[in-house]
């Protein structure tokens, strides 16, 4: 009964976080951003035109238009979001990984990631994939115990790379489509299938159920704060780099969960392991007509 | 969360392919291509000379090593036909500008990267991916990232580069789109030149 209570918390807590963001989205924070929202209204009309003309020569040429239907409701929660991390986590998060060496930013990482194991196990074995399912048991006992807790990772120097599943993934191999893509407050990119994996899952982590809720809110942000420390730099280049921050997140988003879906990536040392090609998809590779 | 990953990738997979100078002798294997390329980057990118030195010559590389014309068409897909030749050739003047501007400006942080081929496969239209794993040391998490070969003239040349599933052409089509949708090729042009005189 513990147990359903810190779910109900849980649940409270999302709730406010979610109406809260939602209000905010919706004005002033991303007033600064207006490059961004100012585009938002404009695309609406001219976008129709283009998928029409698409339409008209038969062939499309977006990439993953298709997929955001609800691009403005997404854009300004992504533009809350964005804003809420350049003023609040990010300048948090420098301070941070100031304050702590990046060495043990990593144990920090090992360790969350290992507590993660019955979420990735179950998901292992919803996916039909046992062998996996073992390995994620196996380096959860390795670096439990010889990894002191978790925070050291020896299971990929003794030949056992993290397995990452999760429900998103086991949907999608299941043939769940994605749905329309999804900006989440607070949570980031997704998409319908993703955001049911991210309950689904969230269920499947075990140790919140046997602390306070406080407990698990803090634990929660250090995880989160520690992970974003961990990337400043890559963020910051996105950032620099991209000419549409939105369009540039819900491709790479969506580009790389469809990667773990079908395999194409492992993590650690799989000498043996040749990943499947991706699905074809060689419209991408194909040159345009001249004129 | 997960897109921090992406952006890790991507940024040091352009980085890592910003490529070299003696031409590879044409029947080099693409797996020879690649690690030749990445052999003469990384070498550029541990010398001690001044980083615009270093940067010119990462971007004379790359222009024996990549297939620029073949790329700028790729990105801009059937839009490319919206574009008068004046504005290609402008597009693809500025898009290098771009690549080079953004991609190139972080040179100074890659050092002790490695790069080991762990795969390859034919692929349509003659393609060939050449997969690799980066290999940061550090004790930081290695990055998959495939290249995607298409031969011009007997050579092969590169014309995108995955990183952790993410592919550079894709995901820049994406973004190009969504400008193009916005204004059409002359914002897309305004875009790019604001970005790369940055």
């Amino acid at each position: 009964m513990k147990a359903y209570a810190r779910c109900r918390a849980g649940a409270a807590q999302l709730a406010l976080a979610l109406l809260t963001a939602a209000m905010l989205a919706s004005s002033p924070a991303h007033a600064e951003d207006d490059d961004v929202t100012d585009d938002t209204v404009a695309e609406e009309t001219s976008d129709e035109t283009q998928r029409s003309q698409a339409d008209d020569d038969g062939r499309d040429d977006g990439v993953a238009t298709d997929n955001d239907p609800l691009r403005s409701l997404n854009r300004p929660i992504f533009a809350f979001n964005d804003a809420l991390d350049r003023r609040v986590l990010e300048p948090v998060a420098r301070g941070y990984d100031f304050l702590v060496p990046e060495r043990v930013q990593g144990w920090v990482n090992n360790f969350f990631w290992n507590l993660r194991f019955p979420m990735v196990a179950a998901n292992c074995l919803l996916q039909g994939k046992p062998d996996e399912a073992i390995t994620s048991m196996s380096r959860f006992i390795v670096n439990t115990s010889v990894g002191v807790l978790g925070f050291g990772d020896p299971a990929t120097r003794f030949g056992m790379p993290q397995p990452w599943e999760d429900f998103g993934q086991t949907l999608g191999v299941w043939g769940v489509p994605g749905g329309p893509y999804l900006v989440l407050p607070l949570f980031g990119p997704s998409n319908f299938r993703d955001g049911v994996g991210i309950v689904a899952d969230s269920a499947a982590r075990i140790w919140p159920y046997y602390v306070d809720w406080w407990v698990s809110l803090g634990v929660s942000l250090e995880e989160g704060l520690n992970l974003r420390a961990t990337y400043l730099e890559e963020v910051e280049q996105a950032r620099e780099r991209a000419l549409d921050y939105y369009v540039f997140t819900r491709d790479a988003y969506l580009q790389r969960r469809q990667a773990l879906i079908d395999d194409r990536l492992r993590f650690g040392e799989y000498n043996d392991y040749s990943p499947p090609p991706p699905p074809v998809s060689d419209d991408l590779y194909t040159l345009p007509e001249e004129n | 969360m997960r897109t921090f990953l992406c952006g890790v990738a991507m940024s040091l997979a352009l980085t890592a392919t910003l490529a070299a100078h003696a031409t590879p002798a044409a029947g080099t294997s693409p797996e020879q291509f690649v690690e030749q390329t990445a052999g003469q980057v990384l070498e550029i990118l541990r010398s001690t000379a001044a980083r615009p030195d270093k940067l010119a010559r990462l971007e004379a590389l790359l222009d024996t090593r990549s297939d620029l014309e073949t790329v700028t068409k790729l990105v801009l897909a059937s839009n490319y036909r919206k574009f008068s030749d004046q504005q290609r050739t402008e597009f693809q003047k500025l898009f290098k500008q771009y690549l080079s501007a953004t991609y190139g400006g972080q040179i100074d942080k890659y050092s002790n990267e490695r790069i080991e081929v762990t795969g390859g496969r034919p692929e349509a239209q003659g393609d060939y991916t050449v997969q690799t794993r980066l290999k940061r040391g550090n004790g930081q998490p290695d990055i998959l990232v495939d290249y995607r070969l298409r031969q011009k003239d007997g050579q092969w040349m590169l014309i995108d580069v995955i990183g952790e599933g993410v592919s550079l052409i894709a995901n820049l089509r994406s973004q190009f789109q969504e400008i193009l949708s916005q204004g059409g090729p002359e914002r897309l042009l305004k875009v790019l030149r604001e970005k790369s005189a940055a």
